[in-house]
């Protein structure tokens, strides 16, 4: 029902990437008593699913890892998918390209349908000191949004503003407790991209015929076709690089 | 039924027999492990914290670890920040055995006991354990106090430094830190001070990839991805190497 030829324009995994990409040069310095930078690290950024055969063989394959987990560290997830009704464009728009490699075709796409993707973003920390000082690098960047331009990987090659809101930040501390309790400090940020999910691209060969049809007493609701008028080209077969002419031909209808 | 009279429980030599009878078990059954005591560099009055801990030295001692295997505790679990190990451990040490060995270095917080926060380095298992709680017995036999008993969690490693002088727990530190500052500067020619940016960040080699120190990480990956799909024509907001 939904078409025979699969289509992927990677619009959801790129703004994955996007998201994420926001993200991969947060630094953390810390400072000693009389201010001087005594350390500067990258903040090391993940996405949170994924296999765990793959993560254990990758972050331990010798079953020798030292220590329980390496901090700060960002992780961030995709999460659920709506429907934003109040962007949603005419959906008989149509844009329309020439098809790569062919002079006689184009490709087009009908108008794109607006979706609310919504993100995490998870910092964990070991001092709350490198806690709000991650956060309050990111916080200012969302006001409450920050847009972003995504390329889809479409024959259309469509660019879209993707933005970015920053919907709510969480805090929670787990320092309450017995000793043997780990304490963790952990951030989460909530998002929501507004992205514009685009249907498959068809193609569309050059226009040989046209026909026009004659209506009268037009604000009659249901008005009946009087006249058609037809053109083609002279021969049919022919390219646009041939001699040709036009058939044009009028047809009359009596059942008005 | 009052204490037998035969037995003077405040008899000093009966009490110090008792002592190196536990001491003679713990270095039969136990195993040695490497004690680092914390410094604290900066300590934050506010947060209750020191972000810029310093382990310097390692005092190798005897210890018996309780658990069955090392590796008791909670199961190894993959969070939303990647591989989470979770072992704990808990090792006795005689309280004799660690005065003479480490009460005295400078950096205890307490010298008369193990601090909470201090290190131990379990060799054969090349796992680093932070001492999270630490209780003495509950029994008080002879008037003396043999041993403490220490809970121990895997140590969640925060670009501490490591400069113990042991290469095995220095090792630590090597792989796992992303401090670029030392590591990785460009230092002049005559060693005498590092290059900076104009930003006033130090110029870092090429060499300093976080997805290689950190495997879980895909920093460097995602800027890869990106460069071709996102149109960063004003910029990563959160700017470049």
């Amino acid at each position: 029902m939904l078409g025979a030829d699969p289509y992927y324009h990677e619009i959801l995994k790129r703004t994955v990437i996007g998201f994420g990409s926001m993200f991969n040069e947060i630094y953390l310095i810390r400072k000693d008593k009389v201010g001087d930078i005594k350390q500067k690290m990258k903040i090391p950024l993940s996405y949170g699913p994924k296999e765990k055969f793959l993560a254990r063989l990758r972050e331990d394959p010798n079953l020798s890892k030292s220590v329980a987990i390496s901090l700060p560290r960002i992780g961030f997830e995709l999460g659920s998918f709506s429907y934003e009704p109040t962007r949603k464009l005419n959906k008989i728009n149509i844009v329309k390209i020439p098809k790569a490699g062919d002079t006689k075709g184009v490709s087009k796409q009908f108008s794109p349908v607006p979706y609310n993707v919504s993100f995490e973003l998870f910092v964990m920390v070991k001092n709350s000191d490198d806690g709000i000082q991650i956060i309050e690098q990111i916080l200012p960047t969302f006001s409450p949004s920050y847009t972003m331009t995504i390329k889809d990987s479409s024959e259309l090659k469509n660019s879209q503003d993707v933005p970015i809101v920053l919907d709510s930040v969480s805090y929670e501390d787990s320092y309450e407790g017995d000793f043997a309790t780990r304490r963790a400090i952990v951030y989460t940020l909530s998002f929501t991209a507004s992205v514009q999910l685009y249907g498959p691209v068809t193609s569309q060969g050059i226009i040989k015929k046209v026909d026009t049809s004659m209506y009268a007493d037009v604000p009659v609701n249901s008005p009946n076709r009087k006249q058609t008028y037809s053109v083609e080209p002279d021969p049919v077969t022919a390219t646009e690089n041939d001699d040709f002419g036009f058939t044009d031909s009028w047809s009359n209808w009596e059942d008005a | 039924m009052s204490t037998s009279p035969f037995f003077n429980q405040s008899y000093k030599p009966e009490s110090r027999l008792y002592e190196e009878i536990i001491i003679e078990q713990i270095k039969a059954f136990g195993t040695d492990v490497y004690y680092l005591p914390r410094k604290l560099v900066r300590e934050d009055k506010l947060f209750g914290e020191d972000i810029l801990s310093e382990f310097n030295d390692a005092y190798i001692i005897e210890m018996y670890f309780e658990n069955e295997s090392i590796g008791a505790g909670e199961a190894d679990a993959l969070s939303k920040f990647g591989l989470e190990l979770r072992s704990e451990a808990k090792f006795q040490i005689s309280r004799l055995r660690f005065e003479q060995l480490i009460s005295l270095d400078q950096n205890l917080i307490s010298s008369t006991r193990p601090n909470e926060g201090d290190l131990i380095y379990f060799p054969s298992k090349t796992k680093l354990f932070e001492i999270t709680f630490v209780e003495d017995e509950d029994f008080e036999r002879l008037h003396n106090i043999p041993v403490f008993t220490l809970t121990c969690k895997l140590f969640e490693y925060s670009n501490e430094a490591l400069d113990t002088g042991i290469a095995e727990i220095d090792l630590i530190e090597d792989t796992r830190s992303t401090n670029t500052i030392d590591l990785y500067d460009f230092l002049l020619e005559d060693g005498s001070g590092e290059l900076f940016l104009e930003n006033g960040f130090n110029m870092m080699q090429e060499e300093y990839s976080i997805d290689d120190i950190d495997k879980g990480s895909i920093n460097e990956w995602l800027q890869g991805e990106s460069d071709g799909i996102i149109d960063f024509t004003d910029s990563n907001p959160f700017g470049e190497i």
